[in-house]
């Protein structure tokens, strides 16, 4: 864990040590001060040299203004690399889910992931920004005070120090202590967040249910324990805190008494007790400050235990990196798939069972069958959005775990069911896979998603900036404009998961034609539950319960007795057909 | 609409003004009696720390010289006991302003969600639900430490400022006057750095919530962008918004940084200037106690005074967090006064649209004079190409918007007259992104009736076959439901939030693309449960299958936003018009 969050810190150990050096730096020149102060009551004042009063004066002015600008330089130096250290350390982990299957994202909710990648990381880069230099101030005046006190009086120094193991007890008792308690924290904080965020994203639904009140009662649940957990936890440094600064106290009781003791049996001078009793405050400062210091580093550590954790996690999709992967497909056109022996299982439940398929390049394929019959996992197969147990899928005859990810993901596109939209203008969401496009590719791939009428249509065309997941759109609308994205990006295989399901049957004719003409170049799978989209395929599959049940043409299909005739009567109109046949 | 996108620095602020701050003052004042004791606490607290400074002094002025062992260990006792006050009273003022502090935090977002439930969809859809989100959660948190140790301190330290220059009034008043003249000073450059620390606090936390923004919604659409390959720029964009606030956040804290040694800096040319006054001054007769006595105090003077101006800067910190979170309270709501109206009376299902007009946007036309009846009981499908009206008609009369002209009866009730909790209470509305929870299938089923018993539920998700391939889940009905999980397929999910909008059991049934993802051999089956389940009540279907539609009582063909045809499937296939030629030919 350490390790992880050094070696972001790492490339700037250069500029840290310039920062510790001037915090030293600072730290030493507020050393003059007091014996200044002092100049000005001894010498000045009670001897009357007063020609000494603008030079001690200008010294004073001097060391303070020097003293105030180096720690106005570290503490940005420290912010500096702060931000510069968690920066790479957030880019990274936004990478890193970038990478991952979905199982990752069945585990960790948006909310989750959300709290991590941000008031984690912030409470980390405040860690860095604020601890490191705090414990290494009050060590530096722990170090040097003590050392004073020594060069003076080591015997009786000893003995004034003997609550420092007291108060080593008692930092280490906050330290296990509060440490589970600021992780609670954390994690209520999670589970807050992740409950506002499905609240945000499910408002229509809890409108349309009127269901206000229950959901005010789950957020005061979340909020309520936020506020618990966090006064909780105060309790706990409340009660350890104030020990640890009393047992601080204890030096100056017995500075006091055992310094007076010595003094009047003549072991120590009288001055000598005023100067411990004057660095006594000093050393005081770290000692008092070590439960506050403690109390900051747990916090930090909570925070870094979690992004830790998330910075373990793997996908369990492997990824060749672009350059060992199997075959460089950056040029594809065209693509032949061919499916061997495939079966897949989420959980106990086998999806898919022994499916063969094999695709000619630039042939259309339709797939179609029951709700959860397995098409859509086929499809995201395919496209690697996890890997099947058993079987393999080859493109163009090589095996896609062969494959980097993103090769292969650029060589197979698909629009889902479960159309997401950017909150971006509707040109940019178009040209979401290839920004540089111009607008004339933009509007020619409206024109095929037959969306170019209505975004014309639309106030500020093009320009019209779409809410988050589309919003404002109607589901048809959104729809094409993912099919407008798709086709835009233009993949050698190309995946419609049931995207033209809100689309009235009108303009799904005219889509009819659009995926016509991409016939013969692009390799296109079409899932449907309207047969009349799959009809003029060259491959009509039917899926059921994870099994391919039938296969062929449309005229082939509807020679067969089974699912697909039944379906095509009924979408027909033509009602128990098949019990008068 | 203008809508916000995450690379769209949400409104420029105005100047930081005090007015922001004084609105916590209501979420403060339940806390007036914490807030004495703690300030009571604190002042005895810090009068405790100041004894062993007095007691050391006489131990070694007098008690020591003296060698008067018996004092010297009474005055040792008299410092514990001191220690022991002060360090019960610092654990006691940390869980008092704790507490306040938490309460404060929770009050403040127990408000802003509470207003987020007000809102209608225009506040959700015209920004991006990660700028919400920062503002519900993560501004409101970073008030915490303001409250919980920020406020304790300065009034503490006001206090503590009042009793010092009292005693350096009573000293001298001369070099008091002389001290005081920094005051004024440090307020001017105060004063002119607020605007423009505000400035800068406002920017990064604008540049602050468009990365939140922008990590929320590539989190959320993940899936595309990973299909697409898309890694790369979006991480080229979140690098630049990350940069962008990281910037901004330098700028922010070099002015803040400022603060305290600009205090620091003044503070020690005031000493100077007392100093000088002060050497001047024994010249004319002054004691050299006295001085020596008011500069002491001219130290302790200071300390305050910084704290004072640090909190300052901390709260115009907070100024720019506070005004995005009073920005969301006082967004106006679309219906203010809907929790004065009556509730809707039960009603016997009779719909009425009369003469309606509307647009989301002024000047965009989305309905015009439409009218329509459903009789109670009856089932009315409503027809006709993406973007026509469908689905507005639907929002229309689940009072999500309100109609422009025309009036919306249920009954005869006019539902601009009901409070929508009541009108939507009797609906049961099924919209086309059936948004499921985060939570079990069971907890989601029962999203439609809360005090639904587990075989409600399972009799629910009977009727829309649901039950069996839930049942193969390998937990079942408490399998949790995940955005994008491999659990589920689209066709599940409808056939889930179907069995939700069933569950409610409302007198009128709306259901917008409710089968859309779910086989025809599916809905076929389902559709017995769901006659079964519309029979009593008034339904709206909105669909493009005619499966789907032929066995409504009205098929309502609706085209930009006018009625073309309407009647039954056979009067329309009669008629051999659009219905006919479009829908019943094709297919």
């Amino acid at each position: 864990m350490y390790q992880w969050i050094w070696s972001y810190l790492r490339p700037h150990r250069f500029l840290l040590l310039i920062g510790l050096v001037l915090t030293a730096l600072a730290a030493a020149l507020s050393l003059p001060f007091s014996p200044l102060a002092g100049m000005i009551v001894d010498q000045v004042i009670t001897q009357g040299q007063r020609e000494l009063l603008l030079p001690i004066l200008g010294l004073m002015v001097l060391t303070v203004s020097l003293k105030l600008g180096l720690r106005f330089v570290f503490q940005l130096l420290f912010e500096h690399i702060a931000q510069r250290a968690l920066g790479r350390a957030r880019n990274d982990l936004y990478h890193q889910v970038h990478t991952m299957d979905s199982s990752f994202f069945d585990k960790n909710k948006t909310g989750d992931l959300m709290a991590q990648l941000t008031g984690d990381l912030d409470a980390i880069r405040h860690g860095i920004a604020w601890v490191i230099y705090q414990v290494f101030e009050n060590f530096l005046i722990f170090v040097f005070s003590v050392t004073l006190l020594f060069t003076i009086n080591w015997q009786f120094t000893l003995v004034l120090l003997a609550p420092c193991p007291l108060i080593a007890w008692a930092t280490f008792k906050l330290t296990k202590q509060v440490k589970p308690s600021f992780a609670a924290i954390r994690e209520q904080f999670s589970r807050l967040n992740s409950m506002v965020q499905e609240y945000i994203a499910g408002n229509r639904t809890v409108k349309a249910f009127a269901r206000e009140g229950h959901e005010t009662n789950r957020f005061e649940q979340e909020n309520q324990a936020y506020g618990q957990k966090n006064l909780e936890s105060a309790a706990i440094w409340g009660t350890w805190i104030p020990v640890i600064e009393f047992f601080a106290s204890l030096l100056v009781v017995i500075m006091l008494v055992l310094g007076g003791f010595l003094v009047i049996n003549g072991d120590l001078s009288l001055g000598q007790l005023v100067v411990f009793s004057g660095m006594v405050w000093t050393l005081n400062i770290p000692l008092r400050m070590s439960g506050w210091l403690v109390n900051d580093i747990q916090r930090f550590v909570a925070s870094l235990e979690r992004v830790h954790q998330l910075s373990l996690s793997t996908s369990q999709l492997n990824n060749p990196p672009s350059s060992e992967a199997a075959s460089s497909l950056a040029v594809l056109r065209s693509a032949s798939i061919a499916i061997e022996e495939l079966s897949f299982s989420f959980g106990d439940k086998e999806l898919l069972t022994n499916i063969n398929l094999h695709i000619e390049a630039g042939q259309t394929i339709g797939i179609v069958g029951p709700t959860g019959s397995g098409k859509t996992t086929l499809m995201r197969l395919l496209c690697r959005h996890f890997d099947c147990k058993s079987g393999t899928i080859r493109l163009n005859g090589t095996d896609i775990r062969k494959l980097s990810l993103q090769d292969l993901r650029r060589q197979v596109g698909m629009a889902m069911q479960d159309v997401f939209l950017f909150s971006d203008s509707i040109e940019g969401n178009i040209a979401f896979a290839r920004p540089d496009a111009s607008m004339e590719q933009v509007i020619e791939a409206a024109k095929l998603a037959q969306a170019h009428e209505f975004v014309t249509e639309l106030s500020n065309s093009y320009d019209t900036v779409v809410g988050e997941r589309g919003v404002g759109l109607s589901g048809g609308q959104r729809q094409r404009l993912s099919l407008a994205r798709l086709f835009l990006a233009r993949p050698a295989v190309m995946i419609l998961d049931d995207t033209t399901s809100a689309v009235d049957i009108e303009t799904e004719e005219r889509l009819q034609d659009s995926f016509r003409q991409l016939h013969g170049t692009q390799t296109l799978f079409i899932i449907s539950s309207r047969l009349s989209s799959v009809m003029h395929a060259d491959q009509i599959v039917v899926l059921d319960q994870g099994k391919i049940i039938q296969q062929g043409s449309h005229q082939e299909l509807l020679q067969e007795d089974g699912y697909y005739r039944l379906v095509w009567d009924h979408q027909n109109g033509i009602e128990d057909s098949n019990h008068g046949a | 609409m203008a809508r916000n996108t995450f690379e769209q620095d949400e409104a420029e602020s105005s100047r930081f003004s005090i007015h922001t701050i004084k609105r916590l003052a209501p979420y403060l004042g339940s806390h007036k009696k914490a807030l004495l004791i703690s300030v009571a606490l604190m002042i005895v607290a810090s009068l405790a720390s100041l004894v062993p400074n007095y007691l050391i002094k006489v131990a070694i002025d007098e008690s020591i010289p003296n060698k008067d062992l018996l004092g010297l260990v009474l005055i040792g006792l008299w410092v514990l006991l001191s220690q022991i006050i002060f360090s019960v009273f610092l654990g006691i003022r940390i869980r008092i302003m704790n507490k306040m502090g938490q309460t404060v935090v929770k009050d403040l977002r127990s408000d802003i969600f509470g207003k987020l439930q007000r809102l209608g969809f225009g506040y959700f859809d015209s920004r991006p639900h990660g700028k919400i989100l920062i503002r519900v959660v993560n501004y409101v948190n970073s008030l915490s430490d303001l409250l919980s140790n920020g406020l304790i301190n300065v009034i503490t330290d006001l206090f503590n400022l009042l009793f010092i220059i009292i005693f350096m009034f009573v000293i001298d008043l001369r070099l008091t006057l002389i001290c005081l003249a920094g005051l004024p000073v440090l307020m001017l450059v105060i004063l002119l750095l607020k605007n423009h620390q505000h400035k800068r606090w406002h920017v990064m936390s604008r540049k602050q919530s468009n990365l939140n923004a922008w990590l929320h919604e590539s989190l959320s659409g993940m899936a595309v962008s990973q299909s697409f390959a898309r890694e790369a720029i979006n991480q080229s964009i979140f690098e630049r918004l990350g940069r962008a606030w990281h910037l901004a956040w330098m700028r922010a804290v070099a002015a803040f940084f400022m603060v305290w040694p600009g205090i620091e800096l003044l503070s020690v040319l005031v000493v100077c200037l007392v100093y000088i006054a002060g050497v001047g001054g024994l010249d004319h007769g002054s004691s050299v106690g006295v001085l020596v006595a008011f500069i002491s105090l001219v130290w302790r003077f200071w300390a305050p005074v910084s704290t004072i101006g640090n909190f300052y800067a901390q709260l115009v910190q907070a100024g720019a967090y506070l005004e995005s979170i009073f920005e969301t309270i006082d967004e106006t709501e679309d219906d203010p006064l809907d929790a004065q109206r009556p509730d809707l009376p039960a009603v016997r299902g009779l719909i009425r649209f009369e003469d309606i007009s509307f647009g989301y946007e002024s000047e965009q036309v989305i309905l015009s004079s439409f009218n329509l009846s459903i009789e109670p009981g009856q089932t009315v499908a409503l027809i006709g190409p993406t973007g026509a009206g469908k689905t507005t008609v639907a929002s229309l009369l689940s009072r999500f918007y309100q109609a422009n002209q025309g009036r919306v009866l249920l009954d005869e009730h006019n539902i601009a007259d009901y409070n929508h909790h009541s009108i939507r209470s009797q609906m049961g509305l099924m919209m086309q992104d059936s948004f499921l929870f985060g939570i079990s299938i069971r907890e989601n089923i029962r999203y439609g009736k809360l005090d639904a018993s587990d075989q409600d539920i399972e009799a629910a998700a009977g009727a829309v076959h649901a039950h069996d391939f839930i049942l193969e889940l390998e937990q079942g009905y408490e399998t949790v439901v995940t955005d994008r999980g491999a659990s589920l397929s689209m066709g599940q999910r409808q056939l889930i939030s179907l069995a939700r909008a069933l569950l409610a059991n409302p007198k009128i049934l709306i259901l917008d693309e409710a089968t859309s993802s779910v086989d025809t051999e599916t809905e076929r089956l389902i559709q017995k449960g769901i006659n079964k389940l519309m029979k009593g009540r008034s339904c709206l279907v909105i669909a493009h299958r005619l499966s789907t539609i032929r066995h409504a009582d009205k098929i309502v063909l609706l085209e930009h936003g006018l009625i073309t045809e309407q009647g039954s499937h056979e009067q329309l296939c009669s008629q051999r018009g659009q219905y006919w030629q479009r829908y019943v030919c094709t297919s």
